[in-house]
């Protein structure tokens, strides 16, 4: 009467079949495991090279200019001299305020100081002179300009103005405080407006201003990418443009 | 003794009836009930576990993921960063230099670089000087081990509209030709390290913290990635990496700590530390050092002749959102004469 009792019977084959199909899943279901365990992991791509939106020298901490040294020298015709190697023969300088012969590329710059003179030493001009006459080395140029820039002068004796580089703590380190010169022009010395660097990665709403985006906000604009790659042309919206969004 | 009984009572009574439909023999019953293994339910039976299983496969295959880079078992049971012991240290210590060599291909110098003694960092941030050209974002993606693909910033820098300090008009997205711009002024804005940090307290397991230097550090090995803490902070300071970090080989910052830049796994909160790896040896952070302006300041507020408690000594300081009450310790000043454009306050707002 019972099933196990007649082998022929079809619930028994269905038994066996049942067996046959446990024995394959479970090395199926074993296998699984192992490529669980052993297998392959994925893994992201560490990419060859960085979308080239930043040169590395755009951020290069270096300064900005190299201070003159003791005694002055400069490039002329690609060699270089001394100040005192042509000074030396005559009194070249007319300090008239017309365009140099010599030196063609200072562009004087300096606001209402705009005469060679009245910073460079007439006589000695591996020097630089103060406004009573003193001599002044080029290893003192802040003694120089804080004769007509004094609060900013004292601004960077206590800190406050200027850049240091290197270590915070003169225990663990040497502070490099860079002088005048190392960050501004002499002859002009007045940031140049310069290109900002790309912004963040995030999605911007409204459609860019024409007139200040450029191509490299197009490209990291998320949305426009969005819009451009997959889904056709960014449509035209007229909402209100982000750049001057809530400004006055 | 009685369930037998009862058995047969209920098959005589039930095929002695012959009224419950079975009419050939008791055992052809179960062919026409159930009909055991045919080959249409062999196919269907066989379909479905292949199926089942391919289901389960594919429904398990993100697990497979963890046998990657981002895993091993030695993390999966460290301890906490503040629980390790040296050799616990020492031990996790190889264990990332290990992973970042099979990665990369590169051997960094990873240590884990403790707060020094009677230091408090603070930073300052000359807004009268800084002309918004991103040079610190970018230097501190580099110097920071940042995702380049999608790229991660920890700072942002905000175009300001003169006249005004509220924020909601401003503008992270400018990209002007030049700047800075006329009309116009820019505040960097990046982890402010309170003193009373938000994010700290709403962290469920304790993943971030704030060090004696007062650095709110992040343990990327504890974090869980709820992003609470982002949600919590007032500054925007906190990322997220929605994805592995794609860092090209040759821009990887080998000069790594544990708290600060090493590589961090996807589905983490990272954020600004001051770049600790430098500063607790006494170097500059990366953002001040590519500053063409000067306009950052960074130092030791407890030294009276640091750079910094000079700036909170003599200059008008604010810090950002003050009305939230989290002390952070960046602060914004001005001088006392705009350098940039001799605009006086007055012609600002026309």
């Amino acid at each position: 009467m019972t099933p196990e009792a007649a082998p022929s019977s079809p619930k028994n084959r269905g038994a066996a079949l049942n067996e046959v199909i446990a024995s394959i899943c479970g090395p199926l279901l074993l296998l699984l495991a192992l490529w669980f365990v052993l297998g392959a992991a994925p893994t992201a791509p560490v990419p060859d090279a960085a979308t080239p939106v930043v040169r590395a020298a755009d951020i290069d901490p270096a300064p900005r200019f190299q201070r003159m040294t003791d005694p002055a020298s400069t490039l002329i015709a690609g060699i270089r001299q001394r100040c005192n190697d042509c000074h030396a023969l005559a009194d070249l300088s007319r300090n008239t305020g017309e365009p140099l012969v010599q030196h063609a590329n200072i562009m004087l710059n300096h606001g209402l100081n705009d005469r060679c003179l009245n910073c460079h030493d007439r006589a000695d001009r591996s020097k630089l002179v103060g406004l009573h006459g003193g001599k002044l080395p080029y290893a003192d140029v802040e003694q120089l300009c804080a004769q007509c820039h004094g609060p900013i002068y004292n601004d960077w004796k206590l800190g406050t103005h200027g850049k240091t580089l290197g270590y915070w703590n003169a225990g663990l380190g040497q502070p490099n405080r860079l002088v005048c010169t190392e960050c501004h022009n002499p002859h002009a010395p007045a940031y140049e407006p310069i290109r900002p660097l790309p912004g963040p990665h995030t999605l911007r709403m409204g459609s860019p201003d024409p007139e200040v985006a450029t191509h490299i906000s197009e490209q990291r604009n998320p949305l426009i990418r969005w819009q451009d790659e997959e889904h056709g042309t960014a449509p035209q919206n007229s909402e209100q443009d982000y750049t001057e969004g809530g400004a006055h | 003794m009685r369930l037998p009984l009862i058995d047969e009572h209920r098959s005589d009574a039930g095929c002695g009836s012959g009224g419950c439909g079975c009419a050939g023999t008791s055992g052809a019953q179960p062919v026409a009930s159930r009909p055991g293994m045919t080959r249409r339910s062999f196919l269907r039976t066989t379909a479905g576990a292949t199926g089942g299983l391919a289901a389960l496969a594919a429904s398990l295959s993100p697990l497979r993921e963890l046998t990657g880079d981002g895993f091993s078992m030695q993390q999966f049971l460290q301890k906490h960063y503040k629980e390790m012991t040296e050799s616990d240290m020492n031990k996790a210590l190889d264990r990332i230099r290990a992973q970042v060599e099979q990665r990369y291909e590169l051997r960094p110098e990873i240590r884990d670089i403790k707060p020094l003694d009677g230091v408090e960092f603070v930073y300052a941030l000359n807004l009268s000087r800084c002309i918004g050209c991103r040079k610190c974002v970018h230097a501190c993606v580099a110097e920071n081990n940042q995702s380049r693909d999608p790229e991660m910033q920890y700072i942002r820098v905000i175009e300001m509209p003169r006249g005004t300090t509220d924020i909601e008009q401003g503008d992270h997205h400018y990209d002007r030709p030049t700047v800075p711009d006329e009309s116009h002024y820019y505040m960097p804005v990046q982890c402010h390290q309170c003193a009373n940090p938000p994010c700290v307290k709403v962290c469920p397991v304790e993943a971030t913290w704030q060090e004696a230097d007062g650095i709110v550090v992040v343990d990327y090995d504890w974090c869980i990635g709820c992003r609470y803490c982002e949600a919590a902070c007032p500054y925007w300071a906190r990322r997220f990496n929605f994805t592995t970090p794609s860092i090209p080989r040759d821009k990887l910052n080998l000069n790594m700590s544990y708290l600060s830049n090493r590589p961090r796994p996807k589905g983490v909160m990272e954020k600004c530390h001051f770049c600790l790896h430098r500063t607790r040896q006494g170097r500059m952070p990366a953002c001040l050092e590519v500053c063409p302006t000067g306009s950052r300041k960074f130092g030791n507020v407890l030294d009276p002749d640091s750079e910094v408690r000079e700036v909170l000594r003599t200059k008008r300081v604010f810090v950002l959102k003050e009305d939230v009450g989290t002390l952070p310790r960046f602060f914004y000043y001005f001088d006392e004469r705009d350098p940039l454009r001799n605009i006086s306050v007055e012609g600002a707002g026309s």
